[in-house]
């Protein structure tokens, strides 16, 4: 954890990190639930990056 | 003090006409900026660049050679779009791009139609953020009452349209950057499709949850606009299969979705305006309770907070000292994320896909109040409404973010006032992919709820 942080800044961290895990501790995933992927393969060869 | 802007549709016909030129646009856009500064609308404007730009204009129409319809029609955009001819800062104070000679591509098919670019607007600093208070620039005011605020993150550019001082503007959309504003200013407001809209150039937030829009007076100008945002674009790998657009489809009956639920809270009088809007609407409305909204909401903000760090991350070590204090915070919870509960994050997005796919086969649209409040004031940092007490930041997003997570088109309209005259909005929610379709819905709605009787 970053050192220079204001007393309000620490409490955001630890408030929004515990929302989350609270949140995703809640869900109630199947077996099978792959994640939403962004990655598209056959997209990254249309670039011409 | 507002007045009605004058859509894009009508300075088409104006144009058309010889009523109007690009130049008198122009001045007139100008003119009213310079009156309405206090809006503190606009972070950048160059009489010279605008006039410049006019100028070429008045010369292709008296040649009979317009670009397009909208040759010479000022519009305002935001300033996390990169623009050749000013500075994009994202109204942060952390390392502002100057002007390189490149437009997002959305700007750049603007410009080809011939659109002018009237200036940058003022944002929430990075888009990280619904009210549009934390700015280098200064709060944005909203031109229903200075003394609320407009929402955010595109609070400048609903600012400008909502005053009248350009028919429509653009803006950016993670979790719900362009409806927020647009239903707290009282106009229209569009977040496409995710993939079918080109972020390429617009300085990113969270890369799977970014969407660029129109902010607009009338429904029909978001419309007539949106054909410059959609299509596959090689620098945005996320359109590579991106639906072209299509005209928007005849629909005879509507059938709409009222979502409610733990998490879907709204205030008396917003649920109110909601309701008499449905029942002006014609729509065979149905009612649902939407479960999980809790779990939802934490894995949009997971996938928020990590992909923004990843980002912004390199800044940060240089420059911790360039973002606001809240937004360090936002960027420092989101590396503490650990890489499983990302991917539990995006287990529970695909978790929320497959409970709305049902429902896309019954219902033509869902709908929810885009704010559970109307714009709150300057300083006011709670907000409180069916049993709930939040910030006025969560108050915000409250409902929109759904949308960013699940990539659903999504529409803010205006649906009426509340008892101090602050606007209230409607928000309609497609099935991933039917932007056409769900405008067609609402083009349906609109007639009936705004301009019937």
């Amino acid at each position: 954890m970053v050192k220079d942080l204001t007393e309000d800044q620490q409490k955001r961290i630890a408030q929004t990190l515990k929302r989350i895990r609270a949140g995703l501790a809640r869900a109630k995933l199947g077996q099978f639930s792959e994640p939403a992927h962004v990655f598209e393969p056959e997209a990254q060869y249309d670039s011409k990056d | 003090m507002t007045r009605k802007t004058e859509s894009l549709s009508e300075l088409v016909v104006a144009l058309a006409e010889g009523q109007e030129t690009p130049t008198s646009l122009a001045e007139k856009s100008l003119e009213r900026a310079t009156q309405l500064a206090d809006l503190n609308a606009f972070v950048a404007i160059d009489e010279k660049i605008v006039m410049a730009q006019a100028k070429a204009a008045n010369l292709r129409r008296q040649s009979g050679a317009p670009l397009s319809p909208i040759d010479g029609i000022p519009l305002a955009v935001k300033d996390n779009y990169l623009t050749k001819d000013y500075p994009t800062t994202a109204c942060s104070d952390a390392a502002p791009i100057e002007p390189g000679g490149q437009d997002a591509t959305v700007v750049a098919n603007l410009r080809a139609a011939g659109a002018l670019v009237l200036g940058k607007t003022n944002m929430h600093e990075w888009a990280y953020g619904a009210t549009n208070t934390t700015s280098r620039f200064g709060v944005t005011r909203n031109p229903h009452n200075r003394d609320h605020i407009t929402g955010g993150s595109s609070g400048g550019s609903a600012a400008a349209v909502a005053s009248g001082i350009v028919p429509a503007a653009l803006g950016s959309d993670t979790g719900g950057s362009i409806r927020i504003p647009s239903s707290a200013c009282g106009i229209y407001g569009f977040k496409p499709s995710y993939g079918r809209a080109s972020r390429h150039g617009v300085l990113p937030l969270s890369w799977s949850l970014d969407a660029p829009g129109p902010i607009a007076a009338a429904l029909g100008d978001i419309i007539h606009l949106l054909p410059y945002f959609f299509g596959a674009d090689e620098r945005d790998r996320s359109t590579a299969h991106a639906i072209p657009w299509s005209e928007i489809p005849p629909i005879d009956n509507v059938t709409l979705l009222n979502l409610s639920g733990p998490g879907l809270e709204r205030s008396a009088e917003v649920d109110a305006a909601l309701g008499a809007a449905l029942e002006r609407s014609g729509a065979r409305v149905h009612h649902g309770c939407f479960a999980g909204m809790g779990e939802y909401f934490a894995a949009w903000e997971a996938i928020l907070h990590c992909e923004a760090s990843a980002y912004h991350g390199t800044l940060l070590a240089k420059q911790p000292d360039g973002f606001s204090a809240v937004t360090r915070a936002h960027l420092l919870a989101g590396q503490e994320i650990k890489a499983t509960e990302l991917l539990s994050a995006q287990q529970i997005r695909g978790q929320l896909m497959r409970q709305l796919q049902p429902l896309w086969a019954k219902y033509d649209a869902l709908v929810l109040p885009t704010l559970p409040v109307p714009a709150p004031a300057h300083g006011e940092n709670w907000q409180e409404f069916g049993g709930r007490r939040v910030t006025t930041q969560d108050s915000m997003t409250w409902f929109c973010w759904l949308g960013n997570l699940a990539g659903l088109p999504c529409l803010s309209m205006p649906i009426g006032t509340s008892e101090k005259g602050l606007p209230i909005g409607m928000m309609l929610m497609g099935k991933p992919g039917g932007d056409e379709a769900l405008l067609g819905v609402a083009r349906k709605l609109d007639r009936q709820v705004n301009e019937a009787g």
